[in-house]
């Protein structure tokens, strides 16, 4: 070739080249698109909002808070297991073994709650610009409900994991378990930080979220475990002592449409809404109590040992907590055909007319939990969801501070708190209140909220009672006809102390490889 | 010197090879007068000719051109661009010719021919546009006997010759064989004979082709073209094979490819490529999932490389793209399977599962255009039926069951109407599916362009009512020479499909599953035409009338799919070309399904509903490459490819539903009549992607003897984090020609070919999800009843606010599965190559594996929760291994004896495949549980083949209670009590220090099969005689099990469904069955768990394709010459021989939801059955 061709032929190269290399694209770097990663989350103020807004979102959960957590109430003596569960239903005889599927389902979302939480608290501190007011809540609220869920998790399960912001940030989520007293005192820690952090009360758009009041009540719960009295009654008596914190002047305004959002003594809850005015989420909490015939699935039922509770004068408790045969509730718009087996109605009817009252074909107690169970007020029969779900309460606190106060000081220094309480119900006080009478007001105050079992355990590890005899009576159904007082669950035998803790899950046990070691006596 | 032709000035000058340099131009003219002569007496013949003449405007056109010293091909060349004559001619021929001196301006081409052909050994002749130029004859010059005493001119005979793959085959001898004399053909294939009157045999003939003889008469009232194939002779190694970024040939292979030739699988009543290769190729396993119309197999190359997608890379025509849908069979000209790592390696990150390369039909360049149109129908019906219970039988073994427990027995079993047989619903639901199929093509070209255009229809219909696959393709490709050193080309399919498969897999809903079991008392339509129900009594199982719900539901998906790609190619030096390719590859799906309400069917659906989605899918592909081919001092053959890919891929998904339609007739059927209130709608993009590479390739050959191949690919991949997305794949293989050796002498008569090839490389496996490296957040609202969403609710309204929070978990360390690959193999030539084989061993192991790692739940709520979904998506981790070893054989033999034509074809692969690593000893990745029964079927352990069946070993049935009390499998096993005379004995396996525990639980299920073939193999041949031809194909496989799983369910006495008519034979006092248990409703020894009752031998063989045609060859009815026919009727999947009980044993991966792709596999859930075919259909070609 000559020169002039070796000419064209570079500038046929070098042009071909240039040509090429404007095409050439950038293919790896790509990214995805329609939701975000957490290199590129937690920019602003609104990533921080929603951000512990999906916090909060778990409690909605079926298998969690949403309801599941009931279900262990029902080894309790208020309430009898119905249903097609047989986990549930095991548990309540104390037939427990680490395979049922309720010991495993609760694990991975309370899990999910705490990393959740875990995100928020790396995260939040780091975000550039952000009012400062809505930072320190936000982060109050993240270690609220981390604090939540690790309080539930030792309540059901004693020694678990500690899951924290190090182990999100490498990832290493085999870890072994750690003592009660180290998971109660991160919960401490934690919700010592949200009563900081948290303002004490919100406008009505921010209605829902916790408070200091709610971080000050679970503190007066924790140090109940504890048995730590005095902490008890100093963080106790800030809510009972505030009036942003006060009772609600109706007892059942505390479980009724409309009057939940404004109410001063619900200190946390599952805040749901009505889903047929929009698309929005709600707990499944209604569907398990609300009885079948009437849109739900009627999983709980009470006992008579649970009613026979209640003092004759004390209805208004009464009729907001159990519905009985008979009864009937506000927009319920369901028919029932009256089969032959309720026959024995002490209510006006006859075998193959429909009726809206309760029917004993709807419970195996003559009973359902009223609390979780509203309709829609157009009467088109469906359960309403706009019925929000009481975690925490302030009659709880008073009740907590009262019992402190008692098994610190003796019989009689709760008096205050417990009549504050009766009082409210419409009932005479009492004075010289002990142990007996606390035990019994909260029964009658809180049946039905998941309490009565964590409390009676707690009474139990403190030889205040024995729970043997508690579980040795048998659980019964109404003494009315057709149920005849029958026995529901036989008398069943507790043992310690084996039973005051769940097993861990077997699969956790199985995943970890011998990291996570199962409960002592499973 | 000067002269005035035509008024012009032409200025001719000629040095060479005629010293009298100073000869003048008349002198000549004199001395070539003979040449003068002939030349004008053949341009008498043809103008003689009726059907050709020469063009006297052609003629009239001008040349210029100065050239020293040129070759003629040269000169030719340029007369090519000036004028439109093209050329035919023999390099061969050319080779002996004298190089010319010539200068002429405006000259006409008949001058310039003149002068280029004076006192050269070679003559010419111009046919129509075409200057055809042959060497001088003599003996054409002499007449040939005449009947009629008078001379007769020659006549001009003609033909094009080609090879298999309709290349033009340059320089193959024709001989007349009556004559002695003969010519050889030129670059296009083509060669011109002048032949007297008369008949005569001619042979053409090409090293490495078979001979072809072809009988003629030369008369004078036509003219003769002929048309000749060459096919390889048995040697198959001057065959070209298409490899990655090139082309190859075969003898000089030094890795692993098999090839198959489009005409093999031509015309067979299956919709995709991939069915159709089934038994083709060693090594190459079709996987049957489905026999529902356009169904997908899925397609394994050696062995099943990884738990997760384990397909080959596609590429059709040089792009990617995975839809072999959407390729019409019919449309394929070559397959090339590139199975081992020298092979493939050039595709790196995607090909350690095996590169199918798919080279579509292209038109050649001089072929005059040809029009070939095809068709053919055939009807499908189902090849076996299973056995089940008449209605009276059930009625009385369903008393029995409850009898045998001392139960009541239901009312309805003593209800009389139940024991009446009315329907046999296999029968009323599989009816006879139709096939029809019709191609149309015309390819062809000219001396600079090629082009090709073809179109082809479709349409199945299954033997399902409302099951359907229907596509429409067109294909249109070219190629354009401009100038010698540029071309350009592009290959754009539209294709279009439309399918329904109907539900055939699942336990609930599955259409088959419900034919099966459903009472056979029940009418498919009642007396008042409402579909025929089980909601009478829940005996009669929760399942709906099958035939209602195939002709209930009405659904569709449609993709409409262009794929594009253009090319140039520019030559920089000889034998230095730069290619560049894009590609384009979009396809949209839109799928529909309206469910009718069937209020009167016990799963209903009270209310009709209506979902549609709409689907969008782009890649976009550029690449560049430079290819350098040079023989060095004529010993050394080098060839480098070098480049550089890129690919991107994106799209999108929209979905909106309704249900509650007023009027469902199928005129009504649209979103927006649906209640408005029931509206949902979503919408995504799909993760996009990226994958960048740079590859190079150097293929070395010493005296055609000695092969090195050594290439290295560099992929990066979007799909994993900066710092972890390069991957390196390199690759070498060595090759020896050992017949080639002088030392090899007198081996060779009977050995006549021996190569050994030996390769080793690594590859990469990039078929994973995207983003693994990241935690993703997903932001949000929604949620219902019990949870789910991402929003929250504040305040006293009715408002609800977007939540959001990690909805993944990351992986950062996630990267390539590699697959690292040796391979050795010998091809070997015997009986005069008539027998070729070639044996390869090759190993391959996977690492770095990516399986579903089970972090501690303590991270969270995983999203395949058990019970409920949670929200955490967990990364895969690259922590499995791998391995797959082998033998592949594959056997040829073709002949000819007499007028029979025969090849035939043989292949078998031997395959061994076990998990070497997982998370340890006894960990293992869990799959599908089946059915009502949930049962754990199929189970992935470290030390064992993939996907392996689990579960217990059976001794028989307890014939007696004495046998129970003496069992020492359970002497202390608590449920020893429950077992009764009639159950399964199952057996005692774990124990502590060797000594059995005596209790049957969970620890006793271990390993009860492989359902990875050990050997597959396939045996095809095709034979001709005279006009006939004969096609048949068989596949086969042994060395695996099957797990009947319907049957298992079939027989559970605790199922409320009909059952299999073997229940007949069940156990009912001693010694009368020890297979099939007792019945019992209660089922305390839980007889129907996973066991080895329900594992079979999967043996099989089938006759897959058989063909017999005929074909016509082009006939003369008066002026018109009639078209090559062939007719053909034809037979798939004829009879397989297997001793397996279900519809069959191709039973493919039944893997799903969040399990790997191939953690399941030979499981029978009644699965759309095969289908029996008879194809009739007619080929065309003008």
């Amino acid at each position: 070739m000559n020169f002039r061709n070796y000419c064209i032929l570079s500038l046929i190269t070098i042009t071909t080249a240039v040509a090429i290399y404007g095409c050439v694209k950038k293919p790896l770097e790509q990214s995805p698109t329609g939701q975000y990663t957490t290199g590129n989350y937690w920019r602003n103020e609104s990533d921080v909002i929603a951000g512990v807004l999906g916090i909060y979102n778990v409690l909605f959960t079926e298998d969690w808070v949403g309801h599941d957590l009931y279900a262990y109430d029902d080894q309790s003596d208020d309430i009898s297991v119905n249903g097609d569960h047989p986990d549930f239903k095991a548990i309540e005889r104390f037939n427990i073994d680490p395979t049922l599927q309720l010991i495993y389902i609760t694990w991975p979302f309370a899990y999910e709650q705490i990393g959740r939480a875990n995100n928020a608290i790396i995260y939040i501190p780091k975000v550039p610009v952000i009012t400062d007011s809505i930072r320190s809540r936000s982060l109050g609220e993240a270690y609220f409900l981390r604090a939540h869920a690790y309080f539930v998790l030792s309540q059901i399960y004693g020694e678990i994991p500690l899951i924290l912001e190090s182990n999100v940030l490498n990832g290493n989520y085999n870890v072994a378990k750690s003592s009660v007293d180290t998971i109660r005192a991160q919960v401490e820690s934690d919700l010592l930080k949200a009563a900081d952090l948290l303002p004490e009360t919100y406008g009505d758009a921010d209605r829902g979220r916790v408070s200091k009041g709610a971080a000050w009540g679970m503190l007066c719960k924790l140090y109940m475990f504890e048995d730590k009295f005095d902490k008890a009654i100093e963080y106790g008596s800030k809510v009972v002592s505030d009036g942003n914190y006060a009772l609600a002047p109706n007892y059942e305004d505390n479980f009724m449409l409309g009057k939940q959002e404004s109410n001063t003594e619900i200190l946390f809850a599952v805040w749901n809404k009505n889903q047929e005015i929009s698309n929005v989420p709600a707990s499944a909490i209604s569907t398990y109590f609300t009885p079948r015939a009437w849109q739900g699935w009627g999983f709980h039922h009470p006992t008579q040992n649970f009613a026979d509770e209640f003092e004759t004068n004390d209805t208004i408790r009464k009729r907001a907590t159990l519905i009985s045969v008979g009864d009937t509730i506000p927009y319920q718009t369901n028919m029932t055909e009256i089969g032959s087996g309720d026959a024995y109605q002490m209510f006006s009817g006859m075998e193959g007319q429909s009726t809206g009252r309760m029917l004993p074909s709807m419970s195996s107690t003559g009973y359902a939990i009223r609390k979780y169970t509203a309709f829609m007020p157009s009467g088109d029969g469906g359960v309403d969801y706009d019925l929000k779900q009481p975690i925490l309460r302030s009659a709880d606190v008073y009740l907590l501070v009262a019992e402190a106060k008692i098994r610190l000081n003796g019989a009689g220094s709760g008096d205050a708190e417990i009549n504050a309480v009766r009082a409210r119900a419409h009932l005479l006080p009492v004075s010289g209140a002990g142990m007996g009478q606390l035990m019994h007001e909260r029964r009658v105050e809180l049946g039905g909220e998941n309490i009565r079992w964590q409390d009676l355990l707690r009474w139990d590890k403190d030889q205040v009672i024995n729970l043997d005899t508690i579980v040795g009576r048998p659980k019964t159904a109404s003494p009315l006809a057709p149920y005849n007082g029958a026995t529901v669950i036989p008398a069943r035998t507790f043992v310690r102390p084996k039973h005051y803790y769940m097993p861990l899950p077997q699969e956790i046990i199985d995943e970890s490889k011998g990291v996570i070691l199962q409960n002592s006596n499973y | 010197m000067n002269l005035t032709a035509d008024g012009k000035a032409v200025s001719v000058q000629k040095l060479l090879p005629v010293k009298t340099a100073s000869a003048g131009w008349q002198e000549r003219w004199k001395r070539s007068g003979s040449t003068m002569f002939l030349i004008m007496r053949l341009a008498a013949i043809i103008l003689l000719t009726a059907s050709l003449h020469v063009s006297a405007a052609g003629l009239s056109q001008t040349v210029t051109i100065s050239q020293r010293n040129a070759r003629l091909e040269d000169v030719f060349d340029i007369l090519q661009k000036q004028t439109n004559y093209n050329f035919i001619f023999n390099s061969h021929m050319l080779a002996k010719a004298k190089k010319v001196n010539i200068r002429v301006s405006n000259a006409t081409v008949e001058q310039v021919l003149f002068l280029c052909f004076k006192d050269q050994p070679l003559t010419y002749v111009i046919h129509d546009k075409t200057i055809v130029v042959k060497e001088k004859v003599v003996a054409v010059e002499k007449p040939a006997p005449s009947e009629a005493g008078a001379p007769i001119p020659p006549q001009q005979v003609t033909g094009t010759v080609r090879d298999d793959n309709n290349n033009p085959v340059e320089g193959a001898a024709v001989t007349v064989k009556n004559l002695g004399t003969g010519t050889a053909t030129d670059k296009l294939g083509k060669f011109v004979l002048n032949l007297p009157a008369g008949k005569y045999e001619l042979e053409i003939s090409f090293v490495g082709y078979k001979t072809e003889v072809r009988s003629i008469t030369v008369g004078d009232d036509h003219f003769t073209n002929l048309n000749i194939i060459l096919h390889v002779a048995s040697t198959g190694l001057n065959e070209i094979v298409v490899v990655g970024y090139g082309t190859q040939r075969k003898r000089d292979v030094t890795g692993s490819i098999s090839s198959v030739k489009g005409e093999d699988i031509q015309n067979l009543p299956v919709g995709n490529v991939a069915s159709t290769l089934q038994g083709r190729a060693a090594g190459v396993d079709i996987v049957r999932n489905d026999g529902s119309p356009g169904s997908v197999p899925d397609i394994r190359i050696r062995g099943t490389g990884t738990i997760n997608d384990a397909s080959p890379l596609v590429v059709v025509d040089g792009v990617p793209a995975a839809a072999i849908n959407d390729v019409n069979p019919n449309d394929i000209a070559s397959i090339e399977i590139l199975k081992d790592a020298s092979a493939s390696a050039i595709y790196g990150s995607r090909a350690a599962n095996g590169v199918l390369l798919i080279t579509t039909k292209k038109g050649n360049f001089g072929d005059p255009a040809k029009l070939s149109v095809g068709g053919y129908t055939g009807w499908n019906k189902a090849a076996k039926y299973l056995d089940m219970l008449k209605a009276p039988d059930l009625v009385t073994l369903k008393k029995e069951a409850y009898t045998n427990d001392g139960l009541t027995v239901p009312g309805i079993w003593n209800n009389s109407y139940y024991s009446t047989d009315r329907t046999d619903w296999q029968r009323a639901l599989l009816g006879t599916g139709v096939v029809q199929n019709a191609d149309v093509a015309v390819r062809g070209g000219n001396a600079s362009s090629s082009y090709s255009f073809s179109g082809n229809y479709y349409n199945e219909r299954g033997m399902i009512v409302n099951s359907f696959f229907k596509r429409y393709s067109f294909r249109i490709n070219s190629e354009h020479k401009i100038g010698s050193r540029f071309r350009i080309g592009e290959n754009i399919v539209y294709s279009n499909t439309n399918g329904s498969s109907p539900n055939t897999k699942s336990t609930q809903t599955g259409l088959l599953w419900s034919a099966i079991r459903f009472n056979p008392a029940i009418p498919v339509k009642n007396d008042d035409g409402s579909w025929g129900t089980s909601q009478a009594d829940n005996q009669l199982g929760d399942i709906n009338n099958p035939v209602a719900t195939a002709n209930e539901i009405q659904k569709y998906d449609k993709i409409d799919r262009i794929l594009g790609n253009a090319f140039a190619e520019l030559e920089i030096v000889k034998g230095l070309k730069l290619r560049a390719n894009y590609g384009y590859d979009y396809s949209v799906e839109e799928n529909y399904e309206f469910d009718n309400a069937m209020p009167n069917q016990t799963r209903g659906p009270s209310i009709a509903s209506l979902q549609q989605y709409l689907s969008k899918g782009a890649t976009f592909l550029e690449e560049y490459f430079i290819t350098y081919n040079h023989v060095f001092s004529k010993k050394h053959n080098l060839t480098l490819t070098g480049g550089y890919s890129a690919q991107e891929y994106g799209g999108n998904y929209f979905k909106a539903s309704r249900n509650g339609f007023a009027d469902t007739s199928l005129d009504q059927r649209v979103l927006d009549l649906g209640n408005s209130s029931s509206a949902a709608n979503r919408g995504y993009n799909y993760s996009p992607s990226g994958l960048q590479s740079y590859f190079a390739r150097a293929n070395y050959a010493y005296e055609g003897k000695y092969l090195l191949t050594a290439t290295m690919r560099a992929d990066g991949s979007s799909k994993f984090a900066p710092g972890k997305r390069w991957g390196y794949f390199p690759a070498f293989s060595a090759g020896w020609r050992v017949s080639d050796e002088k030392f090899y002498g007198g081996l060779k008569d009977k050995i006549n070919t021996l190569k050994l090839t030996g390769g080793w490389g690594q590859l990469g496996n990039q078929n994973v999800g995207d983003f693994q490296y990241l935690s993703v957040i997903s932001y949000g609202g929604g949620g219902g009843t019990g949870g789910g969403g991402y929003s929250y609710n504040l305040g006293t309204g009715t408002v609800n606010y977007n939540g959001a929070y990690v909805t993944s978990l990351a992986n950062p360390n996630i990267t390539w599965e590699r697959a690292v690959m040796t391979n050795i193999s010998a091809e070997l030539g015997f009986l005069n190559n008539h027998l070729n084989a070639t044996i390869t061993y090759f190993n391959k192991n996977t690492s770095d594996m990516l399986v579903p790692f089970q972090l501690v739940e303590t991270f969270g709520a995983q999203r395949n929760l058990p019970d409920d979904p949670g929200n955490i998506t967990l990364p895969d981790y690259n922590l499995g291994r791998l391995n797959n070893h082998g033998v592949e054989i594959e056997l040829t033999y073709n002949n000819t004896v007499g007028k029979l034509g025969y090849s035939l074809g043989a292949n078998a692969s031997f395959l061994s495949n076990k998990v070497t690593r997982l998370y340890g000893n006894s960990t293992y990745i869990a799959s599908t549980p089946y059915g009502r029964e949930n049962t754990d079927i199929s189970r992935t352990y470290e030390g064992q083949p993939i996907a392996s069946f689990y579960g217990f070993r059976t001794g028989g049935l307890y014939q007696t209670q004495a046998d129970i009390d003496s069992d020492p499998n359970v002497a202390n096993d608590p449920n020893k009590g429950n077992i009764k005379p009639g159950d399964v004995k199952f057996l005692d396996i774990s124990g502590t220090g060797g000594k059995k525990d005596g209790i049957v639980d969970d620890k006793d299920r271990v390993n009860l099969g492989d359902p990875n073939p050990r050997f597959v193999f396939g045996f095809h041949g095709f034979l001709t005689y005279k006009g006939f031809d004969l096609n048949f194909n068989f596949v086969g496989a042994t060395g695996f099990k099957l797990y009947n799983a319907d049957r298992l369910s079939g027989l559970d006495a605790t199922q409320v469904y009909n059952w299999y008519a073997d229940q007949k034979g069940r156990w009912h006092g001693a010694n009368t069955s020890n297979s099939i248990p007792r019945l019992s409703i209660d089922n305390l020894n839980n007889n129907y768990r996973s066991s080895d009752l329900w594992v079979q031998n999967g043996s099989y063989l089938t006759l897959k394709s058989l063909s017999l045609g005929y074909t016509i060859s082009k006939q003369h009815v008066g002026d018109w010459q009639l078209p090559d026919v062939r007719v053909y009727f034809s037979t798939y999947n004829l009879f397989t021989l297997t001793g397996y009980k279900g519809y069959t044993p191709e039973l493919g991966y039944t893997s799903g939801g969040n399990t790997p792709a191939n953690s399941q596999r030979g499981v029978d859930v009644a699965q759309y059955p095969s289908a029996r075919n008879l194809t009739i259909g007619a080929a065309i070609n003008f």
